[in-house]
């Protein structure tokens, strides 16, 4: 068994390793797309669940319908690769990463925390999780905004609540407000979200250097992705 | 030597390559082939997966125009107008 090998090995050297290098590359392409196969599933099982029934019924049927999806899916994703032609903020909610981009082009990739799903709020609990998809910033506001901490934020992390719950700078130098209530924020240095280990649940917090570097482009009206 | 011979001598290099050691070099070729399609049909696969994924995205995000723009943009669409 071996000297079949090593007298192919012997005969036709160049070859051979031709062979195996090209079975090597097969390989590794083989894990680099079961890998990506396995993430696409993960982000479309987290979107499948984020829709209403009609919604995944409309994916399904535009799925089912399409006779060339095989082009569809490639012009698709060179037009992911070209993005949003207006500037705007991109969360990739698994990798943790906010992106300032336009176009395609990451104008700035910020390293985020985002606080994870959490029941708040009683009797009647209410479930905050990441936003996903397409939300809006409503406004931007500064340190000097006057916050009124919510009664839960203290629930949720075990403090008493005070009755006197306006606190200026609570959620850091900068904040973010979008649609659908989630904010994106620093770590502000008082109040009930000033410790490190704590995200407000559905929310995103960012570094305040980051925030503070594209405060000029967040504007009310700008489109943030959640995906 | 003439383009015919260099031909005939790499052809006569493939075919000893592959009947040498009792076909250890076809075994290898095969391998190789069976890879190369296994490659092509999870490439195929995973793209559909992500054409899904590309739909619930846009579904959610309520841009279903930026399917429709594709679909006029895809390399094997006919346009008749």
């Amino acid at each position: 068994m071996t000297s079949r090998w090593s007298g192919l090995r012997t005969a036709y050297p160049r070859t051979l390793a031709g062979v195996v290098l090209g079975i090597a590359l097969l390989l590794v392409t083989d894990l680099v797309l079961v890998y990506e196969r396995l993430r696409y599933g993960r982000e479309l099982a987290r979107s499948s669940a984020a829709m209403v029934e009609t919604e995944r019924r409309r994916v399904a049927a535009i799925a089912a319908s399409e006779e060339n999806g095989l082009a569809l899916a490639v012009e698709l994703a060179r037009r992911e690769a070209l993005g949003d032609t207006e500037l705007h903020l991109a969360v990739d909610v698994q990798r943790s990463l906010l992106y300032l981009q336009r176009e395609g082009a990451r104008l700035r990739e910020m390293r985020v925390r985002v606080g994870g799903p959490a029941a708040v709020g009683s009797p009647h609990a209410v479930v905050l999780a990441p936003p996903l998809g397409k939300r809006w910033v409503t406004h931007v506001v500064d340190a000097s905004y006057p916050w009124i901490v919510p009664e839960w934020v203290y629930l949720d992390r075990g403090l008493p609540a005070p009755s006197d719950r306006e606190i200026p700078e609570a959620l850091g130098p900068l904040t973010v407000f979008l649609d659908g209530g989630a904010i994106l924020y620093s770590l502000p240095a008082v109040g009930p979200l000033s410790d490190a280990g704590y995200v407000l649940p559905g929310s995103v917090r960012a570094e305040a250097r980051d925030l503070d570097a594209i405060r000029e482009n967040l504007t009310p009206g700008m489109a943030v992705y959640f995906h | 030597m003439s383009g015919a011979n260099r031909a005939t001598n790499a052809m006569l290099a493939a075919a000893g390559f592959l009947r040498h050691g009792r076909g250890a070099g076809l075994q290898l070729v095969a391998v190789a082939l069976g890879l190369a399609v296994l490659t092509g049909a999870l490439l195929v696969h995973t793209l559909g997966v992500r054409f899904e994924r590309d739909l619930a995205r846009l579904v959610l995000e309520g841009r279903l125009e930026v399917l429709e723009s594709a679909r006029w943009n895809r390399p094997t669409t006919t346009r008749t107008s």
